[in-house]
């Protein structure tokens, strides 16, 4: 259901809100921003409100006429006898009984309109307690009169005239029928928000005054009179003439204009003061885009062209590829764009490119001499170059891997390549014969289809995704054998259908086409980037003076208190005692640290603990689940908040380095964005940054692929690990990609050039990616040389040894409370507090996750003036008692309800959850397996499974 | 019922409330098409398969008639007189044809024929199979509703060409039964009226219509001078059809016994097919007539002999009238019957079927009420038989008498020229 819904509804609910937004920005005023949104999605839909009428009449006339005959014959024959009659007749009328379901799809497009609204309105946050008119709050039932809502009545009103001058049309039981609606509608939205009612009555209407304008025309009484004649071509006229007027006002001419503002609006609201408009990325995007727009609109208008002019053009095209192959291979190294502005090469580009595109067109509708074909085939190439390049990336990107590239870097390349694609597509099919012409398009059509099916509908969980590698190796990743046949099978089934199809319907998957087109496009516009906040490079001194800025801030400690968290991802507790075991020199430097060694993890994976790891345990995953008043991503921003909201009051100094999940974080607080691998190895040795963002750019586009894909093909795209990259060196830069380097570089920076200049007290929350795969930090502390799981658990310690010792010698250890934990341990570690024994739960698909690696995270805290040896305590603690600990730094602790279980001796039950991360979007966590344990971890009898 | 599911579907998604008058009246067409298309593509389904099934594997020998332009197909051997006349025509013209029969005792498989090809290709839907892709320039047959049935038009066949074997009117058919051939070789005007109006009525391509004739009378004239006898009796010939309609199962059977007590000779020729459907009426009949030695009960299946024995016949709306009439030119008393229009061709067109039209003017009718003085009339009959001018009737009425074969030859020649 939530499959079904983010496909065919979310986008239209997205293009709603966009439009409710766009309204209240120009207004002011939800409740003109409703009627605006009413008025527009009408405007939308009235041509296929036409084009389903149109084809009902039409289907209703050839019913009529063929009737007698029908019924005469069902009189007097049955069986097979009946059955071959009827379909001579059906024949004779060129009438298939599917044509009265065709009749419909005008109505079915209309559908998840309906539904986008209500999912919009009916929920809508910012309605709110929004006083619109006599409305008190659009946000609730109006109860204009007492307690009855005025608004559903005057709705009904409205529906009940529209009706009574559109049935006059309508048999008695079509009547009955309608008048029937009318007040089904009245009951059904009685007690909704006057937001959603304002809404609905606005549309209602908006069909009254459809109606009366089509009777003032004698719009439908022409057309229904006219039904019994012969020659019913001649009645459609009249709306064929109607609708052509309509036409100018639609889809997708109105629809370009609109994106097209859009564009403009969202570089006007994040540029304008910026004072780059022309040439800052915004401005490549939009030109980009532009041409795009124009491709389509192109496509749907006839062109003369001058040859001469073509062959000029297609000159200078040639010229430009060859320039662009040249220098994405080197083979000539005629012309080296490093000299250049990129730029403004971009620019040229897109203005060849736009002419090229123009001519390309034009040739091809010369050549056809009527447009639609190549409308349907442009269209579809232009939907399955937008998936592919643009929104499977911007959709994957935002799921969770870690970028060095920025959509500044691939978005314009995504849109360069996509235009070239048309050009070269639309060339190819201006020089094919015509039924290389139709096969293309049936190709393209296909391949779309199966894209945006395996994109959206067919979605397998392949698990998280580490560094490009899928993590879950246990569980099968691809299909059986006889999955794939049946697949192949299937997917041959629907391509013959598929074939019949476009023969047959070709103008309504035209149509249909051009809304999934759109959809695509207005959402790869919208999350173009625009408003992006990216990891800045150091480059120019302006730049470098920011970046200076924020280490300073980053590298200072305060004389008076601070307190240092080291959050280790993925560090577990059976390491730990195997480093205090073997490398005992480390821990000379931690001096006053108290190891626990009892402790439960609260989560088994990044995303079920961290929240609680900064929130506390009001924001366990089943916790959270229990709230359910606000959205997820609220819930998860509330977690980051607890501790802004307790020290920024203070005067505290807050640094979250690297914090998971993108969620908005107090704006007080110091959030690194520079990449502190390029400072810090930059002086030692160069990172090719460039090199690896096109290496991200290209898995980010494998990954598409991979997505797009049917199942029994998956595994040419990825194999075990492997994304098809030939040779050693990539998947050596696949390791260098992490954003591991800068974490190490952190490390080192702030053993280096730490401060003590700080003139708050400071909160250093570092979250770094150690000893979390890939493992690229060797024992001499390289990131090139051999390396492991363990060998990062003990170089990051030792690292924070040095730190602590630097520390020492600026005088600020002992002012300094520190936390070194992990979020949750890693798969098959070692651990030699538990019994050969302990099993929790079998090595399944999520069942690994509750490994004796995984459930037992390591947890080392120094407070305040303390000194001694490190000790070890057996006290049963869990990594979500971080926040607690942290906050009993201030007199008046933060806003959590956990207990500090260090000055109190507790005895209690901690949760352990393993959950699914579906994306931000979801409603809730989804928990795979939940468990609790008491006292002693190492003990199998004090664990309990919940789920 | 259909209220209730829209009912249901409104009360389960509230969304659907979002229908205006327009969209409302739109969902309830959408579930009825889907239902009525769901219905329909099903029962296509079935009926293809159960072709495909029974259809078997065609015989690539009997495909492709390398050589030959003309096929015939009979559904079995009452046809044979049917093609006889043209194949011979074709034959001393030395044109080479082929001859398929759905029945194995076609008379058409023994003939010594030398440019003729005869063969039997199964009598079920196998035959069908093979037809619908056979591969020949043109196609006689005398089967109606090409492409309407189980038997459709083939890919590779250039021209189909209905053979009409029966004087009566295009309208007395099932439905559509000429729609799809290409041409039609008519016997009569009468049938060219009659298709031209369907033609119009139904938005269809304009046919060619022969001016052929009917093709079976070129032998039953030859055969007629071996039944001319001479005899001492007065013969009547009682030829009922089946079914409901039939004279024998509408009334009893006194008017029988009165001819024979009167001391007529007296045929009762059934139709076969009576013998199939209305056997216990047949052996009551037949039981209680035995003691007549005036009577005879001819099963033979050839009426020629009975016809040409016979001074006079009685009967109802069946085709043996016009054989009796054209043929033999005898007179003809037809006992008070109605043709039903029902599921016929002649429902869809105004006009007056050319049987009701002959039977009103060129037969004596007889009612219910005068059945039982049947005798005296056909002794009236008998007695004033020049009344009725038969030759000048069939001249009217049809083509080419007697020579239809060699007409028929020349036009099915005329249309592989084309």
């Amino acid at each position: 259901m939530h499959t079904l819904y983010m496909v065919f509804i979310y986008p239209l609910e997205f293009l709603m809100q966009s439009i409710l937004e766009f309204s209240y920005a120009i207004t002011d005023n939800y409740g003109w921003a409703i009627i605006i949104l009413s008025i527009v999605v009408n405007i939308i839909l009235l041509p296929l409100y036409y084009m389903a009428e149109r084809w009902k009449f039409k289907d209703q006339i050839i019913q009529s006429k063929m009737k007698i005959e029908i019924s005469n014959i069902k009189r007097h024959y049955k069986g097979q006898e009946r059955h071959f009659y009827i379909q001579t007749i059906y024949r004779r009328y060129a009438y298939h009984p599917l044509s009265s379901v065709k009749a419909s799809v005008g109505f079915l497009i209309q559908i998840p309109f309906f539904f986008a609204a209500f999912h919009l309105l009916s929920n809508f946050e910012p309605l709110n307690g929004v006083v619109f008119g006599i409305l008190k709050d659009l946000g609730a039932a109006d109860h204009l009169l007492y307690d009855i809502n005025i608004l559903p009545i005057i709705m009904t009103l409205v529906n009940l005239l529209s009706a009574y001058i559109y049935i006059e049309f309508l048999s008695k039981s079509e009547k009955v029928q309608l008048f029937a609606l009318a007040f089904i509608f009245l009951i059904v939205l009685y007690s909704e928000s006057s937001g959603l009612l304002l809404y609905w009555t606005m549309n209602n209407i908006f069909s009254l005054f459809k109606n009366i304008i089509e009777k003032k025309l004698n719009l439908g009484t022409s057309l229904r009179t006219k039904m019994g004649s012969i020659f019913v071509k001649k009645s459609w006229m009249n709306i064929e003439r109607f609708n052509q007027a309509y036409h100018m006002l639609i889809v997708p001419q109105w629809f370009i204009i609109f994106l097209f503002i859009l564009t403009l609006d969202r570089i006007f609201h994040f540029n304008l003061d910026k004072g780059n408009l022309l040439f800052g990325y915004e401005s490549i995007v939009l030109f980009l885009y532009i041409n795009i727009l124009f491709f389509l609109h192109y496509a749907s208008n006839t062109v003369h062209i001058n040859r001469s002019f073509f062959s000029f053009i297609l000159l200078l095209f040639v010229a430009v590829l060859i320039l662009i192959i040249d220098t994405v291979f080197g083979i000539f190294n005629l012309f080296s764009l490093k000299y250049l502005q990129e730029n403004t090469i971009i620019i040229l580009l897109t203005i060849f490119l736009f002419l090229t595109i123009r001519i390309g067109v034009s040739k091809a509708i010369f050549l056809e001499k009527t447009y639609t074909s190549y409308r349907l085939f442009i269209v579809t190439f232009i939907s399955l170059f937008l998936l592919f390049l643009l929104v499977n990336p911007i959709l994957l990107y935002g799921d969770g891997e870690d970028f060095l590239l920025t959509y500044k870097d691939f978005i314009p390349k995504s849109l360069l390549g996509l235009l070239m694609g048309l050009g070269i597509v639309s060339f190819i099919y201006s020089i094919s014969s015509k039924n290389l012409r139709v096969l293309f398009t049936l190709l393209g059509v296909y391949i779309l289809s199966l894209s945006i099916l395996y994109s959206f509908v067919l979605v397998k969980d392949y698990g998280l995704m580490d560094h490009f590698v899928f993590i879950d190796t246990s569980s099968t990743l691809f299909v059986t054998t006889s999955q794939k046949y049946l697949e192949v099978v299937l997917l041959l089934v629907f391509f013959v259908l598929l074939a019949f199809v476009l023969r047959y319907y070709k103008a309504i998957i035209e149509k249909i086409l051009i809304m999934v087109l759109l959809m695509l496009l207005s959402f790869s516009i919208i999350n173009s980037g625009f408003n992006e906040k990216d990891n800045k490079e150091v480059g120019n001194t302006e730049e470098l003076r920011a970046f200076q800025n924020e280490l300073n801030t980053t590298l200072a400690f305060s004389k008076d208190k601070n307190v240092l968290i080291f959050l280790l991802d993925a560090y577990s507790g059976g390491d730990l005692e195997k480093v205090l075991k073997e490398r005992k020199d480390i821990f000379k430097n931690y001096e006053g640290f108290v190891r626990y060694r009892n402790v439960a993890t609260i989560g088994t994976n990044t995303w079920s603990s961290i929240h609680s790891m900064f929130g506390g345990r009001q924001f366990t995953n089943g916790a959270m689940n229990s709230r359910d008043s606000v959205s997820l991503q609220e819930k998860i921003k509330k977690a980051y908040h607890i501790l802004s909201n307790a020290f920024i009051p203070k005067e505290w100094d807050l640094t979250f380095f690297h914090p998971a999940y993108s969620v908005d974080i107090d704006k007080k607080v110091n959030i690194p964005k520079f990449n502190y691998g390029n400072y810090y190895l930059g002086n030692k040795k160069k990172i090719n940054d460039s090199e690896i963002k096109n290496f991200e750019a290209i898995m980010l586009l494998k990954l598409s692929l991979f997505k797009i894909v049917p199942f029994f093909r998956k595994d040419s795209v990825y194999n075990n690990g492997n994304w098809g990259l030939k040779n050693a060196a990539k998947r050596k830069k696949l390791k260098g990609i992490s954003s591991k380097i800068s974490h190490w570089a952190l490390l080192n920076i702030l053993e280096e050039s730490l401060t003590t200049n700080s003139r708050h007290k400071t909160l250093k929350y570092l979250h770094l990616q150690m000893p979390h795969y890939p493992n690229i930090i060797d024992k001499n502390g390289e990131t090139e040389g051999p390396s492991s799981v363990y060998i990062e658990s003990y170089k990051s310690l030792e690292k924070i040894g040095e730190i602590l010792l630097s520390l020492k010698k600026k005088k600020v250890y002992d002012q300094t409370k520190i936390i070194i934990v992990s979020d949750h341990g890693t798969v098959n570690r070692e651990n030699t507090n538990f019994p050969k024994s302990f099993n929790l739960a079998p090595n399944t698909r999520y069942g690994y996750r509750m490994q004796n690696g995984y459930i037992n995270p390591i947890l080392l805290i120094k407070d305040f003036d303390t000194s001694g040896a490190i000790k070890t305590s057996d006290r049963l603690m869990s990594n979500s008692d971080v926040p607690v600990v942290i906050c009993s730094v201030l007199e008046n602790g933060c806003d959590i309800d956990d207990i500090d279980p260090i000055k109190n001796d507790l005895n209690r039950t901690l949760d352990v959850f393993t959950s699914k991360y579906n994306g931000m979007s979801a409603n809730e966590i989804e928990i795979i397996m939940h468990y609790q344990v008491k006292e002693n971890i190492f003990d199998i009898k004090n664990w309990k499974r919940i789920k | 019922m259909l209220k209730i599911i829209i009912l249901l579907l409104l009360i389960i998604s509230p969304s659907f409330a979002y229908l205006d008058p327009g969209t409302g009246s739109m969902l309830l067409y959408f579930i009825m098409g889907v239902i009525a298309t769901f219905i329909y593509f099903i029962k296509g389904v079935y009926y293809k398969v159960k072709a495909f099934i029974l259809g078997g594997k065609i015989d690539k020998g009997l495909r492709d008639l390398e050589g030959i332009d003309i096929l015939f197909y009979s559904e079995g051997g009452n046809y044979w007189n049917v093609f006889l006349p043209v194949i011979e025509a074709l034959e001393t013209m030395q044109i080479k044809s082929a001859y398929y029969t759905a029945s194995t005792d076609d008379p058409g498989l023994e003939t010594s024929f030398q440019f003729l090809r005869s063969r039997f290709i199964g009598n079920d839907l196998s035959a069908f199979t093979l037809l619908n892709h056979i591969k020949v320039k043109v196609m006689v047959m005398t089967t109606p509703q090409l492409d309407i049935m189980h038997l459709k038009r083939s890919k590779y066949v250039n021209h189909y060409v209905h053979l009409i074997h029966a004087p009566t009117d295009a309208l007395i058919y099932k439905k559509f039964a000429f729609d799809y051939f290409d041409s039609v070789m008519c016997s009569g005007l009468h049938q060219i009226e009659s298709i031209r109006l369907l033609e119009i009525k139904r938005n269809l391509p304009v046919k060619v219509l022969f001016k052929t004739g009917l093709t079976y009378y070129d032998v039953m004239s030859k055969n007629k001078e071996k039944y001319l006898k001479e005899k001492d009796k007065i013969v009547v010939l009682i030829a009922p059809t089946w079914g409901s309609n039939g004279m024998l199962e509408k009334f009893d059977i006194t008017f029988i016994k009165v001819l024979l007590d009167e001391d007529y000779e007296v045929i009762l020729r059934p139709h076969p097919q009576m013998y199939v459907s209305q056997k216990e009426l047949m052996t009551g009949i037949e039981k209680e007539l035995k003691v007549y030695t005036n009577l005879t009960i001819d099963t033979n299946i050839s009426g020629e002999e009975s016809m040409g024995k016979a001074d006079i016949l009685i009967s109802d709306v069946s085709g043996i009238i016009f054989d009796f009439m054209f043929v033999f030119e005898k007179p003809v008393v037809v006992i008070e019957s109605k043709l039903e229009k029902g599921g016929l061709e002649a429902e869809d067109v105004e006009k007056e079927i050319w049987e009701s039209m002959m039977i009103r003017k060129h037969t004596i009718s007889v009612n219910h009420d005068s059945i039982i003085s049947l005798p005296e009339i056909i002794r009236d009959t008998l007695v004033s038989e020049n009344i009725i001018d038969m030759r000048k009737i069939r001249d009217e009425s049809l083509f080419n008498f007697a020579i239809a074969g060699n007409v028929a030859a020349k036009q099915i020649i005329e249309i592989i020229g084309r």
